[in-house]
C-alpha cells in the first residue's frame, strides 16, 4: 500500500517537473521562432499601420517582456484558464477539447490496429523463422520502417481514393453533410485511411521485435525440454511464447505514443482530418503561443500517461517485475 | 492456430473493402442528382472561423457573409453598398453616410444607422488587422445617417468604409464569429472547423442570389488538392503555379489576372548603421545607374519561365492592374546592350575579367533575399540572380526567415509582394515618411524621397473624390518630368497569375482583379456562379 502510494506521489512530481520543463521550453523556442504574431495575425504583407500594429501587440500582450508573458500565462494556468487562442479565437482549453475527441478516436484505432497486426505478424515470422513468410514479413517491414507517414498516406490516398474510389478523399465527415445526418459508419469510413496511415509505421516496429524475441525465446533451453517432451510448435508458441515476448512489445507500444502523436499530425495534414496534429501544425504556423503551449502540454501529459501504463503493465504481465517492485 | 489467424486476418481486410464498398456507392448517388450544391477547395482559411469583420474578416475584398457601406466593383472603384449616398467635408476629416433603410440582416432584422456605429466602434477597439487608428469617433445622425470624424486628413477612409462589413449590434456575441449573421449573399449553414464549411444563400440578401443551394468549402492540403482534384468531387480547386500544367479529366486551367506582384526593393541611399545596429542602405543600389539598368537589362519573361512555370505576367510597375497604376513612361526589358551602356557611362567597369563590375573599388555585388516558408519568392530571387548575370551585376541570392528578411530589407533586397484594393499602398510604398534609417517595415523599404512625389502623396492624401486621387497617385508614379517610374526604388518582377481547376461548366463570372494572396479572392462574386 506504502509502496503504492509512494509510485503515484512519484509519478506525480515527475510529471509536474516534466509538464514545467516543457512549457518553458516550448516558450522559449516559440518566442525565438522567426515568426512575428503580429504578422502572421494581419497576413505579412498587410497595409496596416504601425499604430495599428502596436495596438494588436497590446491587444493580445505580445509587448510585454517574454518574463512577464510567461508568468501570466502560468498564473492564469492555475487558475484553469489556458488562454485564447489567436487563430481560432476560442479559449485553448475548447479548441484542445474539441480536437482531441476526434484525435482520440484516430490514434486509439491506429493504435489498437498497430499493436495486433503488429503482434501476429511477429509471432508469425518469429515461429517460421527462416520460411518465405518470414522473409516477406521482415521485407515489409523493413520498408514501411523507413517510409515517412505522410508518404504513406498520399499514397494510399491516391491508390485508393482517387483511383479505386474505395474510400473518401479527406476529412472526418462526409462532404457537404449536415452534422446530424453524419452517422457512425461514415465516421468509421472516413477513419479507415487515415488509420491505416497511422498504424503502418508502427507495425514494423513492433513485428521486428517481437519476431526476435519470439526466436530468442525458442532457442531457449526450456523450450528445448519442451519440444523434447513432444509439444507441437504452436503449444509451444502458446505456452511459453506469448507471456515472454509480450513484454517488448508492451514496451514499445506504449512508448510509441509519441510516434503516435507525431504521426497523427502528419497524417491529418494530409488526411484534412481536423484533430490535435492539425491544431498544433497551425498553431506553429502562424505563432499562436498560447495554442502551441497548450498542444505541447497536452501531448507531454499524453505520452507520460502511455509511458506510466507501461510501466504497470510490466508487474501485470511478469510477476518476477511485480515481485521486484515490492523489495 | 496457423489457420485461425489467417483467417481472422482476411476477415479483417474483407470487412474493410465491405464497409469501402459502402461508401462507394453513396458519393454515385449524390452526383447522379441536379447540380444544386458546389464543392470547392481555395486553401485553409476559409476553415477557420474567425467570419467577424470587426476582426479582421473581409478586409481584404472577399467576405461573403457581410457587406459594407460602400462596395468595390469589378474595375476596382467605389460605388454604393449598404450606404445609398456619401459626402466628405471641405477639411477632409468628416464623413457622412446615408444609409439604406431597406436591408436586412440574414436573421431577418432590419439594418440601422446604429449597427453602422456599433461595428465601427467595436472593430476599432478590437486589435486586428482592421486598421481604424485615423478614426476618431462614429454617430448617427439625422436618424438615418452616419458620421465618423477622422484625426486626420485620410482619403483611404473610403476604402475602408468598402472594405468592412457591417454586424448587427443586437446579434454580435462570443459566438458571432463561427456563425455570423450579416448582410452578404451567403450565410453559415455549419462549420467543421479545419474541414469543411458549408454555407447557403442568405435569403434576404438584396443583391443577386446564388443558384447553389449549398457550397461547401474544404479545407484540403495544398499538396494533396491536384490529387483531390482528380476524384472528380470537387468543382473547383486552387493550385499551385507548379502543377499547372497538370491534366485533370473533366476540369479546365483556369489563370486569374492578379495585382499579386513580386518584385524586389533597391534601398536608394548608401550604407550606414543606425541606432539598433543594422545597416540601412546599400553601395550598390543606391546608384542610379544600377537600378535602372537592372530594370531594363533583365528579361522578366525568362525570370517568370524559370521561377515560376511561366505562370505570371511580366510587370515593373508596382500596381499593374489597378486604377491607380502608371506604366508612363513605358518601359522595355532585355536591353541588354542598352543597360550595358548605362553602367559604364557610370563607371561601372569589369576591369578584373572576373564577370563582375566595379567602380572605386566597389564590386557590383549585392545580395537579395527570398521568404523560407514561400518557395516562390526563393525561385525568383535565384533567377533573377542568374539573369543579372550577363550584366555583369552579381546578386547572391539567399533564403532567409521572413524576420530575417524583414530586418535586412534596408541593406538586402528581399522579394515583397503586394496588390491591395486600398490605394493606401501607394503612400506607403513610396512617402518619404517612412524612409528613414532608423525605421523598419516594409512601407518604403526602397528609403526613397522625392519632394515632387511627397507632394502628390499628401495632396492625394486630403482628397475627396477618387478620380483626382487617383490622377494624384498616378502623376507620384509619372508626371511627365519625375516620379518612381524614372528613379526606379524598386525592381518589379511579374504579376503572378492565380490558378485554379474549374469543372467544365462551371461560370466563375466576371471576377475583379485578385489582390495579393491565392486562393480565397476568387469567391469575391461567388453568388454569381452559375452552371451553364
Amino acid at each position: 500500500m506504502i509502496n503504492t502510494i509512494k509510485f503515484i506521489s512519484e509519478s506525480f512530481f515527475r510529471l509536474l517537473l516534466l509538464l514545467i520543463g516543457v512549457s518553458i521550453l516550448s516558450f522559449i523556442l516559440i518566442i525565438h521562432s522567426p515568426i512575428d504574431p503580429v504578422d502572421a495575425y494581419v497576413g505579412a504583407e498587410s497595409n496596416v499601420s504601425a499604430q495599428q500594429r502596436e495596438n494588436i501587440a497590446r491587444h493580445w500582450g505580445l509587448d510585454k517582456s517574454p518574463v512577464v508573458r510567461y508568468t501570466t500565462w502560468v498564473k492564469n494556468m492555475l487558475q484553469g484558464d489556458m488562454g485564447t487562442s489567436i487563430i481560432y479565437q476560442k479559449p485553448v482549453s475548447k479548441v484542445l477539447l474539441e480536437r482531441f475527441q476526434t484525435s482520440l478516436i484516430l490514434m486509439v484505432t491506429a493504435w489498437v490496429l498497430s499493436g495486433i497486426i503488429g503482434f501476429v505478424l511477429g509471432v508469425l515470422a518469429g515461429s517460421g523463422q527462416g520460411t518465405w513468410y518470414d522473409k516477406a514479413i521482415k521485407a515489409v517491414c523493413f520498408v514501411l520502417s523507413s517510409t515517412p507517414v505522410f508518404w504513406i498516406g498520399l499514397l494510399l490516398l491516391m491508390v485508393f481514393s482517387i483511383s479505386f474510389g474505395w474510400f473518401p478523399i479527406g476529412l472526418a465527415a462526409p462532404i457537404g453533410k449536415a452534422a446530424q445526418d453524419v452517422t457512425i459508419w461514415d465516421r468509421i469510413y472516413h477513419l479507415i485511411l487515415p488509420a491505416i496511415t497511422l498504424s503502418i509505421t508502427g507495425i514494423a516496429n513492433i513485428t521486428l521485435h517481437t519476431r526476435q524475441k519470439l526466436i530468442d525465446v525458442l532457442s531457449s533451453d526450456y523450450v528445448l525440454f519442451a519440444k523434447a517432451r513432444g509439444e507441437s510448435k504452436w503449444t509451444l508458441v502458446k505456452r511459453h511464447g506469448i507471456r515472454n515476448i509480450a513484454i517488448p512489445a508492451v514496451t514499445l507500444q506504449f512508448a510509441s505514443f509519441s510516434e503516435l502523436f507525431g504521426g497523427s499530425v502528419l497524417a491529418e495534414q494530409v488526411f484534412s482530418y481536423p484533430g490535435l496534429g492539425n491544431a498544433a501544425t497551425q498553431a506553429g504556423l502562424k505563432g499562436d503561443v498560447p495554442l502551441l503551449l497548450g498542444v505541447a502540454l497536452f501531448s507531454a501529459v499524453f505520452v507520460f500517461a502511455g509511458n506510466l501504463s507501461a510501466n504497470i503493465l510490466y508487474g501485470v504481465f511478469n510477476p518476477q517485475i511485480r515481485e521486484g517492485s515490492k523489495v | 492456430m496457423k489457420k485461425n489467424l489467417c483467417v481472422s486476418f482476411l476477415c479483417m481486410m474483407l470487412g474493410f473493402t465491405l464497409l469501402a464498398g459502402c461508401g462507394g456507392k453513396e458519393t454515385g448517388n449524390k452526383d447522379a442528382g441536379a447540380k444544386k450544391d458546389l464543392v470547392i477547395s481555395i486553401g485553409k482559411g476559409m476553415t477557420e472561423g474567425n467570419y467577424d469583420p470587426c476582426k479582421g474578416y473581409g478586409i481584404y475584398g472577399y467576405g461573403i457573409f457581410h457587406t459594407g457601406l460602400l462596395k468595390i466593383t469589378t474595375d476596382v472603384e467605389t460605388d454604393y453598398d449598404l450606404a445609398s449616398d456619401y459626402s466628405i467635408s471641405e477639411d477632409g476629416l468628416v464623413y457622412t453616410y446615408t444609409i439604406r433603410d431597406d436591408v436586412k440582416f440574414s436573421d431577418g432584422e432590419k439594418l440601422t444607422p446604429e449597427d453602422v456605429v456599433f461595428t465601427y466602434e467595436t472593430a476599432k477597439n478590437s486589435g486586428s488587422s482592421v486598421d481604424l487608428t485615423m478614426l476618431e469617433k462614429a454617430e448617427v445622425i439625422d436618424g438615418n445617417k452616419v458620421q465618423f470624424t477622422l484625426n486626420k486628413v485620410y482619403s483611404p477612409f473610403i476604402r475602408t468604409t468598402a472594405l468592412l462589413g457591417i454586424v448587427p449590434e443586437h446579434a454580435y456575441n462570443d459566438e458571432y464569429a463561427d456563425n455570423p449573421i450579416g448582410t452578404g449573399p451567403f450565410v453559415v449553414k455549419q462549420l467543421d472547423v479545419n474541414q469543411q464549411l458549408i454555407v447557403e444563400p442568405n435569403k434576404y440578401y438584396y443583391g443577386t442570389k446564388s443558384q447553389f443551394e449549398q457550397i461547401t468549402f474544404l479545407s484540403l492540403d495544398e499538396e494533396t488538392a491536384l490529387a483531390n482534384a482528380r476524384s472528380g468531387e470537387l468543382d473547383l480547386v486552387m493550385i499551385n503555379p507548379e502543377y499547372a500544367e497538370e491534366a485533370v479529366e473533366g476540369m479546365h486551367l483556369e489563370t486569374i489576372k492578379t495585382s499579386d506582384n513580386r518584385g524586389f526593393n533597391l534601398p536608394c541611399v548608401k550604407e550606414t548603421t543606425n541606432s539598433e545596429g543594422l545597416v540601412a542602405g546599400n553601395n550598390v543600389t543606391s546608384d542610379i545607374a544600377v537600378r535602372k539598368a537592372l530594370n531594363i537589362g533583365i528579361s522578366r519573361q525568362e525570370i517568370i519561365d524559370n521561377a515560376l512555370n511561366g505562370i505570371g505576367t511580366p510587370s515593373w510597375v508596382r500596381f499593374d492592374g489597378l486604377p491607380w497604376a502608371n506604366d508612363e513612361p513605358e518601359l522595355k526589358d532585355n536591353q541588354v546592350q542598352e543597360a550595358e551602356k548605362i553602367l559604364e557611362q557610370a563607371g561601372w567597369v569589369d576591369t578584373d575579367k572576373d564577370g563582375i563590375r566595379e567602380k572605386d573599388g566597389i564590386k557590383c555585388e549585392f545580395t537579395i533575399t527570398g521568404r523560407t516558408d514561400d518557395l516562390q519568392r526563393y525561385n525568383l530571387a535565384v533567377a533573377l540572380s542568374e539573369n543579372a548575370k550577363k550584366l555583369g551585376i552579381h546578386i547572391i541570392a539567399k533564403s532567409e526567415d521572413w524576420t530575417t528578411c524583414k530586418d535586412m530589407i534596408r541593406n538586402s533586397p528581399t522579394c515583397i509582394g503586394t496588390g491591395d484594393y486600398n490605394f493606401v499602398d501607394v503612400y506607403n510604398a513610396f512617402a518619404s515618411e517612412f524612409a528613414g534609417t532608423e525605421q523598419t517595415g516594409l512601407n518604403n523599404a526602397a528609403m526613397y524621397t522625392n519632394k515632387t512625389v511627397d507632394g502628390y502623396l499628401t495632396q492625394a492624401l486630403s482628397s475627396d473624390s477618387e478620380e483626382e486621387i487617383f490622377d494624384l497617385l498616378k502623376k507620384a508614379q509619372y508626371d511627365g518630368t519625375t516620379g518612381v517610374n524614372i528613379d526606379l526604388p524598386y525592381l518589379w518582377l511579374v504579376n503572378i497569375d492565380h490558378t485554379y481547376l474549374v469543372k467544365d461548366g462551371l461560370d466563375i463570372g466576371t471576377q475583379r482583379i485578385h489582390p495579393h494572396g491565392h486562393g480565397q479572392p476568387i469567391i469575391q462574386n461567388l453568388n454569381e456562379w452559375a452552371y451553364k
